[in-house]
């Protein structure tokens, strides 16, 4: 499997003299091509400082980070960020929203028009296009974030605990949106998750932070457990009580555990 | 989630402009009572009917270069020129400074010092630059409008979700694009709120530069005030006052419309 994004020697230091705070220490690893990766870890480890480098917003103290074997110099279109709290653009409609990636990077009228109403169906949006974010809810909302970032045809999509603020049945929703989504685009996926069965759902491989600073502790290959037929591709609630499915969820949240109980320890 | 508008809305609304007409009926008649019971000399403090029956007169006679509206219109061009050269430069250099700290550093200090500069302090400058005439007054008005709008603008600009502008970056926006497309939208509340102030600051000051310097041109608003000192008509002044604070009034009037028309994604 080659390697969409390598993370080389990638550290982060906020800070100077006696208030620096270390956040994320020294990281080196790869993601795969079309990989759909899940982290998770402790609170202030350092997973939304990791996605900020991928995503260029913040340079790293050490090393780099290699998009297609380039460095990432800043931010852009190929590197396509879903935020926590949505972040849409509050005075402009649904399809402005989605639109506004395409028309700033030159993409013709024709063309925008195009692939933003794909978006909206494939969100489920349509009959939402000239509504404005306020008078929609925090699912339709989310919809409409990941297609502002998914019509980019991004390259990596980085989503920092995407739907975190979702009640159960939306999140369900959403996770199944975004398998299929994907599943026709194949970008590599970065997902931050506080949910540990979320992680093992979703993901070809789950990554297990330790606490601050930060680094990887333990990578967990889903794929090895699940075999051919991915979880992802079938209705959460049947697989949860599949026992593969639980042990491995319990895998998981005991190593994330282990982080929390030695930090409170220390 | 509610819409604009409600019944409950447009009845305080309405409300409002009944409620100014009875209250300004109302001391209309306290101003008359106050005449009659105390018997003042009219030279003194003119009846409020006298007051309208000169405003009529001098729409239709001409006073110094022309009628009423002669006047009126000197004093609005004056304003409006000001006011526009100063939203011109103010709010674009608002903006940048808002945005790139060098400029920040170099220009703000100045700024925070010009605020406190009396308008009418500038009256000898702007006559000696350009003449007792309409560069001189429009000169005050920029001088004493810009202030405000460019702090405004400034402080909008600082003020906007720096994640609103990680998202635009991430989707490839560039510094200009993030001013326009981001920066503008979400700052025109806080800016509407500065060019309000400016109105107040420049309609103020014009008056005073009028009656300063204004004795070069023979027309507006605070001429007229001058003419009416000078020949002994309190009628004359009053009218012009009534008239300056029901200009002014209308401009505030016209900016809170704009600000509702152009929030409608509120
Ligand atoms: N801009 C910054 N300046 C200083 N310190 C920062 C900054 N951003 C993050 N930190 C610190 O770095 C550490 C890691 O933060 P980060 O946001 O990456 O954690 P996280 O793993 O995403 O946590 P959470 O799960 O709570 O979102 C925290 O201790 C945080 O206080
Ligand atoms: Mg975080």
């Amino acid at each position: 499997m080659s390697n969409s994004i390598v993370y080389r020697d990638v550290s982060m230091t906020f800070g100077r003299g006696a208030s620096a705070v270390q956040a994320l220490s020294a990281t080196n690893f790869g993601i795969g091509d079309q990989e759909f990766l899940m982290i998770v870890g402790p609170s202030g480890c350092g997973k939304s400082t990791l996605l900020h480098i991928t995503a260029g917003l913040l340079r790293p103290s050490t090393g780099e980070v290699l998009l297609d074997g380039k460095p990432v110099t800043g931010p852009g279109p190929d590197k396509a960020l879903v935020f926590q709290n949505f972040s849409l653009f509050p005075w402009k409609t649904v399809w402005d929203n989605i639109e506004f990636g395409l028309r700033i990077n030159g993409v013709d009228r024709a063309d925008r028009s195009e692939r933003v109403a794909k978006y909206i169906r494939l969100t489920g949006l349509a009959g939402f296009e000239r509504h404005y974010p306020r008078q929609l809810s925090g699912g339709m909302q989310q919809r409409v974030a990941l297609a502002r970032s998914f019509v980019m045809r991004p390259r990596v999509l980085l989503m920092d605990e995407p739907f975190a603020a979702l009640d159960a049945q939306n999140r369900t929703l959403m996770q199944e949106e975004l398998v299929r989504i994907w599943s026709e685009q194949r970008a590599a996926v970065l997902f931050i998750t506080h949910a540990v069965e979320e992680a093992v759902y979703l993901a070809d491989r789950v990554i297990v932070m330790s606490r601050r600073p930060g680094t990887i502790k333990e990578v967990i290959d889903v794929n090895a457990a699940t075999g051919p037929g991915h979880w992802r591709d079938r209705p959460l609630n049947d697989v949860a009580s599949e026992p593969r499915f639980q042990e491995l969820r319990h895998r998981v949240w005991d190593s994330v555990r282990s982080e929390i109980t030695t930090h409170e320890d220390a | 989630m509610y819409e604009r508008g409600t019944t409950q809305g447009r009845l305080a609304g309405a409300a409002s402009t009944g409620w100014v007409i009875v209250v300004l009926a109302f001391w209309i008649a306290f101003w008359w009572g106050l005449i009659v019971v105390f018997r003042i000399n009219p030279d003194f403090l003119p009846m409020p009917g006298d007051v309208v029956a000169r405003l009529v007169r001098l729409a239709t006679h001409p006073v110094g270069e022309g009628p009423l509206h002669v006047h009126v219109w000197a004093s609005f061009q004056r304003f409006v020129g000001g006011f526009a050269m100063a939203v011109a430069l103010g709010v674009p250099l608002g903006f940048v400074m808002g945005y790139f700290r060098l400029l920040d550093w170099a220009l703000t200090p100045l700024f925070e010092l010009v605020r406190y500069i009396p308008p009418i302090a500038w009256a000898p400058f702007a006559i000696l630059w350009f003449g007792a005439n309409f560069g001189a007054q429009a000169f005050v008005i920029f001088i004493s409008t810009l202030p405000p709008i460019l702090i405004s603008a400034y402080g909008a600009m600082r003020a906007v979700d720096p994640t609103l502008m990680a998202a635009a970056r991430t989707l490839g926006a560039k510094p200009m694009t993030i001013i326009l497309e981001v920066g503008i939208p979400s700052s025109i509340p806080v800016l509407i709120g500065g060019l309000r102030i400016g109105v107040a600051t420049g309609w103020m000051a014009l008056i005073a530069a009028e009656i300063v310097a204004g004795t070069g041109t023979r027309a507006g608003l605070g001429y007229l005030i001058l003419v009416g000192q000078q020949t002994l008509q309190a009628s004359t002044t009053i009218g012009a006052m009534v008239l300056i604070g029901a200009l002014g009034w209308s401009f505030d009037v016209a900016l809170r419309r704009l600000e509702r028309a152009v929030q409608r994604w509120r």
